[in-house]
């Protein structure tokens, strides 16, 4: 069966003032960037003790969720589901946009962005930071290629070994962003190794949440049809998907509890954290998790679009609120400098952070680049099957 | 970088400003130059949007003097010196008194060591 893919008219006035939002929030986003770099970090609500703040926030989410969004090809190229098959171009975009708006981020944070080229140049393979540059450079790499073996008709047969590179590629790249954290041996907020699965976990949740809402959004402004059997289908992945991360959220304090030298900080950010208990309960726990699982399986909800579309804005909101506890609460509690013994006064504390306007416009600014990426590019290529009805497409269950 | 000597400084021409050490640092020892400087000196300019840390004094290490902390305490509750040089005031007094590393459970081994925590 062939798919016919063509790009979208872009020609509506809907569609411009996408386009000139979206500019707008990126500019706003760069202005905030030289303010920030002119004046110094000082300006941001980092500090010696809260290195990394907002900007890694949004960056991290971002990141996470561009290997997460390549899943829907990866389903249908290596475990050969044909139901996904007409998704995998975008599915790669949309991978692809999401690691540019993340990277934009974090590299815009840098106390020395001017000095990106040393950061693609000289290598500390101690790091994992340092891994995971060539991580992400690979990955873009990767599904460039991937994408040109599906665009490119002589190219196809390809295509499924370059999903599998393209697979393997991005399992390893989640486990290195974990790892970020899992490595901070002296951080008791982060040295675990459970960091890995659980980011690509999250990445699964994360990706999916926002290729559903750019899919549902790209088709209802095209006016293309688009069947209930894959929106369905989607919808069912991302409740399972928000059940895994949840899972791993609690192995990962539970595990953590039974250490007694983690009871403080896992104290601090479940019951006594004031800010981050509330945003981890609240947030993500109940506005991330739950409720977009009640919206996804309660019978009066189900298959209702509209509400599929609210759990994915509540995943990446509760998503983005796990980041933050998870980078800001783990920094605010302060790290054992010597076990076992009580301190007085000087270090020791939870350290204060507000965030700057800067820094949040940066970060909305990076979602900004992802969104308006995709939007230029399914004009200008054609990344969207025309046609997404439910009868144009053979049985889910059917194996190419 | 670590120097011949043991002096672990940071390269500010290459520092990008990630953070990423600050982040790893078991002793938070590391700081980030958040805001303009200005009247910097010679002998260790300093960059903004670059982490640093306590030099050990390098420039007056590599002139033979002490760091100016040590000088500033004058008695011996600050010592330098070289730990493997079996002759240094350093060495000598540790082989008598008890010392610990902070964070000694890491088994870093690092240059520092402190006795009476």
């Amino acid at each position: 069966m062939n798919i016919r893919y063509e790009q979208i008219q872009g020609r509506s006035l809907g569609f411009y003032t996408l386009i000139a939002g979206l500019a707008i929030l990126i500019l706003v986003a760069l202005g905030s960037v030289y303010f920030m770099e002119h004046n110094g970090h000082y300006l941001t609500g980092m500090s010696n003790r809260v290195v990394w703040g907002v900007p890694h926030v949004f960056a991290l989410f971002l990141i996470v969720a561009a290997s997460g969004a390549l899943n829907i090809a990866s389903i249908a190229s290596v475990f050969q589901k044909k139901l996904y098959k007409p998704l995998s171009r975008l599915s790669g975009l949309v991978s692809l946009a999401l690691l540019a708006g993340g990277l934009m981020v974090l590299v815009l944070d840098l106390g020395r962005p001017d000095r990106l080229i040393v950061a693609m140049t000289e290598y500390n393979f101690k790091s994992i930071f340092a891994w995971n540059i060539i991580l992400y450079n690979g990955f873009f790499v990767i599904v460039c290629v991937y994408l040109w073996m599906m665009f490119e008709r002589r190219m196809n047969k390809f295509s499924s070994k370059v999903g599998l590179a393209a697979f393997t590629w991005r399992l390893i790249l989640t486990t290195g962003t974990g790892s970020i954290f899992g490595f901070l041996v002296a951080r008791q907020a982060y040295d675990a190794v459970i960091m890995a699965p659980m980011f690509i976990i999250m990445s699964f949740a994360f990706g999916l949440s926002f290729f559903i809402l750019i899919l549902m959004a790209s088709y209802k402004w095209s006016e293309r049809p688009l069947g209930d059997m894959i929106i369905n289908r989607l919808g069912n992945l991302l409740g399972v998907f928000v059940a895994a991360v949840m899972y791993f959220v609690a192995i990962k304090h539970l595990g953590s509890i039974y250490l007694a030298e983690n009871t403080s900080i896992e104290n601090f950010i479940l019951f006594d954290g004031g800010i981050y208990t509330k945003l981890f309960w609240y947030g993500q726990i109940t506005l991330g998790s739950i409720i977009p699982m009640v919206l996804i399986y309660h019978p009066t909800t189900k298959g209702n679009r509209s509400m599929l579309g609210l759990s994915s804005v509540l995943v990446i909101i509760g998503g983005l609120i796990q980041l933050y506890v998870i980078i800001i609460g783990g920094q605010a509690y302060p790290m054992e400098l010597f076990p076992g013994k009580e301190i007085l006064e000087g270090y020791g504390g939870i350290a204060i952070y507000t965030p700057s306007f800067t820094e949040i416009l940066l970060g909305i600014g990076g979602v900004a680049v992802a969104l308006i990426i995709v939007t230029f590019l399914i004009k200008f290529l054609p990344f969207l099957p025309d046609n997404l009805a439910n009868n144009t497409n053979v049985s889910p269950c059917y194996k190419e | 970088m670590k120097r011949e000597d043991g002096i672990v400084l940071v390269d500010k021409h290459l520092c990008i400003g990630c953070r990423y050490c600050m982040m790893a640092c078991p002793y938070a020892a590391r700081s980030f130059v958040h805001e303009n400087l200005n009247n910097q000196k010679e002998h260790m300019p300093r960059g903004k949007g670059t982490v640093e840390a306590c030099t050990m004094c390098a420039h007056r290490v590599d002139k033979g003097k002490t760091p100016a902390c040590v000088e500033a305490v004058g008695i011996d509750s600050v010592i330098f010196g070289d730990l493997y040089d079996v002759n240094s005031k350093i060495n000598q007094v540790l082989k008598k008194i008890q010392s610990t590393q902070i964070r000694a459970d890491l088994n870093l081994n690092t240059g520092v060591r402190y006795s009476g925590i």
